[in-house]
């Protein structure tokens, strides 16, 4: 894959470079070679992976992070405490501030049905008070 | 005594490690999860050094984490048209930029630390190694965004420039224009700091 890499980037722009900025290029490419990478990530995908298969909340980040959490070595359980207390603390806040969400949605509801109720009402109260009127008027043309 | 006792000996089927790519993907979307899991040991490190090159190594780990997720269930979608690591590569991208649009007001920590495991000879050389990394790193945090992500693609994701602009969805040209320009800013930075090649 290396030779692989390093061919196509001679083949595609090395040849039509300087020679100064070919030596730039190798040692760019140079270094980065050099700089090793980060194997650590695979055990993480690895374990989200896991939780897909295992459709465990959709791999959700509290999924796994609390998957996270169990894998982590005994000596590191003090460090899991505060964080799963927090956790808890997180989730009742959440289910206090749906709580909250439900109530205002209730108390909205009530008020959109009263005045619900005061526009199906009032044009005829309205209509009535016409009627009332117009008789009013008729009788008076008599009088 | 005619019969002959015949031993039909089966090949093993070949070990996953042996096996490449466009294989491995078949055998994943049979369902042999053990195939998807080489693929991650396969592709991971190079997908997180690229991450971590675009984000910040704090936001790399869930980046690599989602793209393979992503791909994992997009995978009978997947018909092979572009390479695994191509594809890869371009969803790779997606989580970048959907995690950079999500948390745009954080700083991405591209200045990274030294790092402890050179592999040097002399205590000078590790130190003049170990700086140029550094260096190298501090450097493409400053260039240019389309610059760095070229750069990074085909130096740290080791790419060929074709892969590259399918990826980026651009011309070849402008990955070769884009490669030129990366590496004249990497060059002026590092000559400013003193670097010579």
């Amino acid at each position: 894959m290396n030779e692989d890499h390093e061919n196509n980037s001679q083949m595609t722009d090395l040849e039509e470079q300087h020679p100064e900025e070919r030596s730039w290029a190798a040692l760019l490419s140079k270094t980065v070679e050099s700089i090793p990478a980060d194997d650590r990530v695979v055990p993480t995908v690895l374990g989200a992976l896991r939780l897909e298969r295992e459709r465990v909340a959709d791999g959700s980040p509290w999924a796994r992070y609390l998957s996270g959490a169990a894998q982590l070595q005994n000596s590191d359980f003090d460090a899991v405490q505060p964080t799963l207390q927090a956790l808890r603390l997180e989730r009742r806040r959440v289910r206090q501030w749906r709580g909250s969400v439900t109530r205002w949605i209730a108390s909205a509801a009530a008020v959109a049905a009263v005045v619900a109720a005061v526009a199906v009402f009032a044009p005829s109260r309205s209509a009535d008070a016409t009627d009332a009127y117009s008789a009013y008027q008729e009788a008076a043309k008599g009088w | 005594m005619t019969g002959a006792l015949t031993i039909r000996f089966t090949p093993a089927p070949p070990a996953l490690e042996q096996l490449e790519d466009a294989a491995l993907v078949l055998l994943a979307k049979r369902g042999q999860d053990e195939a998807f899991d080489e693929l991650v040991k396969r592709h991971a490190p190079k997908l997180h050094a690229v991450a971590k090159r675009i984000v910040g190594t704090e936001e790399a780990h869930d980046v690599v984490q989602d793209a393979f997720i992503n791909a994992y269930r997009a995978l009978p979608k997947f018909l092979g048209e572009a390479q695994f690591t191509t594809w890869m590569h371009r969803i790779t991208l997606n989580c970048c930029y959907a995690r950079m649009r999500k948390h745009p007001d954080r700083g991405h920590d591209l200045e990274l630390p030294l790092d402890a495991s050179d592999a040097g000879v002399t205590p000078v050389e590790v130190s003049e190694n170990r700086d140029l990394k550094s260096a190298l790193e501090a450097a493409l945090a400053r260039i240019n965004k389309d610059f760095r992500e070229t750069f990074v693609l085909i130096e740290f994701g080791q790419l060929d420039y074709a892969s590259a602009a399918q990826i980026l969805q651009v011309e070849l040209g402008t990955v070769k224009s884009r490669m030129n320009r990366a590496r004249a800013s990497l060059r002026d930075i590092l000559e400013g700091w003193g670097y010579r090649p």
